[in-house]
């Protein structure tokens, strides 16, 4: 008998879809200004790693995803200074982050610990526990990492930014047209350089979750292409927090779906594909409504315009 | 601006050589406050890279996926488009090259391998036609639709390997190509085999291509300005989704030659980012035909002359590819280096 639904899938699908819809987040801070970042996976794989050394060597996690957050505005910053300074290509930054980030967390493991593969055990994020005699809500909440109420949370408190706040309105208005931004008086570049490194350390803060959340070690490329379907959330999600929630949640369900359904006989790489081929047809299909802000990794250069 | 051509080649390359001396300078800092001496490191990579026949032989060996990659880049960027599902491309054309190569026996060898490329090109043909027909019909931008295609094709070729070709044993691999079908080596034990040559066949034709036919002068024209194209009679979509599909086969031939030139079959997730690392290198080649030879030779010796490093220093090797990400880093930023040099260069005239 195959259960679509019971508490250990509702679990699962909460531990995949938390780094996912933090992540997505992370991505549409950064599109929101007009900006893409293809090195989202890269970030969050330094994210991850900056957690897990830090909470190994503090024997503190909540300071481990303070350096997660730090090193994830950095690399923003980075980003931000490419991008928007030097105006170059985003993709060809993002791309850089990512080779950067993978090759760069396997020398410092190397350096710091002799070891190429993982690093040494780390103290990981607390979660909530004996909440399973709450009716209804407690069998889902017990366990829950606090990684994901926060993440919960700022999902809500950026949806209230973004669509209930004057400068929540600016920065989308930079996304669309810089130039018109501008023009009104708004200050183009500060937008982009504070939202790309605030999406950046969330991104950072996502990581942190595969690291010292769900485990307790950080292992070589432990993303694997996690930064991307982050990125196929907040596509799907059609660029809006709680369509990156949902989006994520739907994806870390049929995830977690096929490791909880024992002797099925779907193969585990065909569901795989579904989070990817969902988002190509609703990109395919629906295109003219889910396009991303109109600016969207376009060069802002007034005066050469 | 009216410049000689050795002025001009100069000014071509000059941006190349700025980014990869700054990314040395940084790597050499990064070396330093580790507590080692950057001259020797350099110098032992260097000798690891192209100390002998057999290093020269290993070195080539790992820039000919790049030679590969880097031509598909190219080809896509020169229409305008940013073809970032190198890797999917690869995978499935590995495997397609493989399969031929395991299902068909007792052909001249010469055949085998030729129709096992085709095969390869044309998996890769495939897995461009979908971003390249999104692109074209829905405006979807190819960053976002190649990224996921790369995804599927690591789970399709996954399940491919898992569950239809799989050889027994641990490892997720498909059988053994008949040994007709194995790309011959060039300098045995070294892997470096007659892809390679196939490789710079492949520059040399892309460049008389792009620069010396009309198809090529449209599609260079196309991705200079698709507006202007298009009052000159350019038909841009026809060329963005012929460039794409181009792009996509040479893709495809990139797996071939390291599923039936390396590994002699397909070995599950085998590459270690050659997709993403050939954007590199097609970048520091400036997206040129010949260009992109030395520059994937770099790459090649930064990774080979890394593991000889690490032996003679301790330094970690992975020092060359911190190389490689930063060098990219830094030819990122080559809008900014050619627009300040050519205004320091007009302040010195003035």
């Amino acid at each position: 008998m195959i259960s679509f639904l019971s508490v250990s899938i509702i679990q699962a699908t909460v531990a995949i879809a938390t780094p996912l819809f933090i992540g997505a987040l992370g991505g549409l801070f950064n599109e929101r200004v007009g900006i893409v970042n293809v090195g989202l996976d890269g970030i969050m794989l330094s994210g991850a790693f900056a957690a897990a050394i830090t909470s190994y060597y503090t024997q503190s996690a909540w300071i481990g995803v303070l350096a997660a957050l730090m090193v994830g505005a950095l690399l923003g910053l980075l980003h931000a200074a490419i991008c928007v300074g030097l105006k170059a290509d985003h993709v060809v930054s993002g791309v850089a982050i990512n080779i950067l980030a993978s090759s760069l967390t396997v020398f410092l493991l190397q350096l710091l610990f002799n070891n190429k593969g993982q690093s040494p055990s780390a103290p990981k994020i607390g979660q909530i526990s004996n909440a399973g005699s709450i009716p209804i809500l407690g069998p889902i909440i017990n366990n829950m990492s606090y990684l994901t109420i926060i993440g919960l949370l700022l999902i809500l408190l950026s949806h209230f930014f973004l669509y209930h706040t004057k400068m929540g309105l600016r920065l989308r208005s930079v996304g669309e047209n810089p130039y018109a931004a501008q023009s009104l008086g708004i200050p183009v570049r500060k937008y982009m350089y504070l939202s790309v490194i605030v999406g950046c350390a969330l991104a950072g803060l996502a990581g942190s979750f595969l690291s010292i959340g769900i485990l307790n070690v950080f292992t070589k490329d432990m993303t694997a292409g996690r930064g991307y379907i982050a990125l196929a959330a907040m596509i799907f999600g059609r660029w809006t927090p709680f369509g990156s929630l949902g989006a994520s949640v739907f994806f870390g369900y049929v995830l977690a779906w096929q490791m909880n359904a024992q002797g099925l006989t779907i193969p585990a790489q065909i569901v795989e594909i579904i989070p990817y081929l969902a988002t190509l047809l609703v990109l395919a299909f629906v295109a003219k409504r889910a396009r991303g802000p109109a600016h969207d990794g376009k060069t802002f250069a007034p005066g050469e315009h | 601006m009216n410049m000689n051509p050795i002025k001009h080649f100069i000014w071509q390359i000059l941006p190349s050589i700025l980014a990869v001396l700054c990314a040395l300078l940084i790597g050499a800092v990064i070396i330093i406050a580790i507590g080692e001496n950057p001259l020797q490191a350099y110098t032992a990579m260097l000798q690891g890279a192209f100390g002998d026949t057999s290093s020269w032989a290993e070195t080539l060996q790992r820039a000919t996926p790049y030679i590969f990659g880097a031509l598909a880049f190219l080809v896509a960027a020169r229409s305008g488009l940013f073809n970032i599902g190198l890797e999917g491309q690869m995978y499935v054309g590995a495997i397609a090259a493989v399969i031929v190569g395991f299902s068909l026996h007792n052909l001249p060898s010469f055949l085998h391998i030729l129709l096992a490329l085709i095969a390869a090109a044309l998996a890769g043909y495939v897995w461009a036609i979908i971003p390249a027909l999104l692109k074209v019909k829905s405006g979807v931008h190819e960053v976002i639709s190649t990224i996921m295609l790369n995804y599927v094709a690591y789970a399709l070729t996954a399940y491919l390997t898992v569950h239809v070709y799989h050889e027994p044993g641990a490892v997720a691999q498909t059988y053994q190509v008949d040994p007709g079908a194995i790309l011959p080596a060039l300098m045995p034990p070294s892997k470096l085999n007659t892809g390679f040559i196939l490789a710079i066949i492949l520059a040399i034709a892309l460049y008389i291509f792009l620069f010396h036919t009309p198809w090529g002068y449209n599609l260079r024209v196309t991705g200079l300005n698709p507006g202007a194209g298009r009052y000159a009679g350019i038909k841009s979509k026809r060329i963005i989704l012929w460039a794409m599909l181009l792009s996509g086969a040479i893709g495809g031939l990139m797996g071939a030659e390291r599923s039936l030139g390396v590994y002699g079959r397909f070995i599950n997730s085998f590459s270690p980012g050659y997709g993403f690392t050939a954007i590199a290198v097609a970048l520091l080649g400036q997206n040129h035909p010949l260009g992109i030879i030395p520059a994937a030779i770099l790459f090649g010796a930064l990774e080979n002359g890394g593991s000889f490093m690490s032996l003679q220093v301790n330094v970690p090797r992975e020092l060359g590819l911190i190389l490689e990400a930063l060098i990219i880093v830094f030819i990122a930023a080559e809008h900014f280096f050619r627009v300040h040099l050519r205004s320091m260069m007009k302040g010195d005239k003035e």
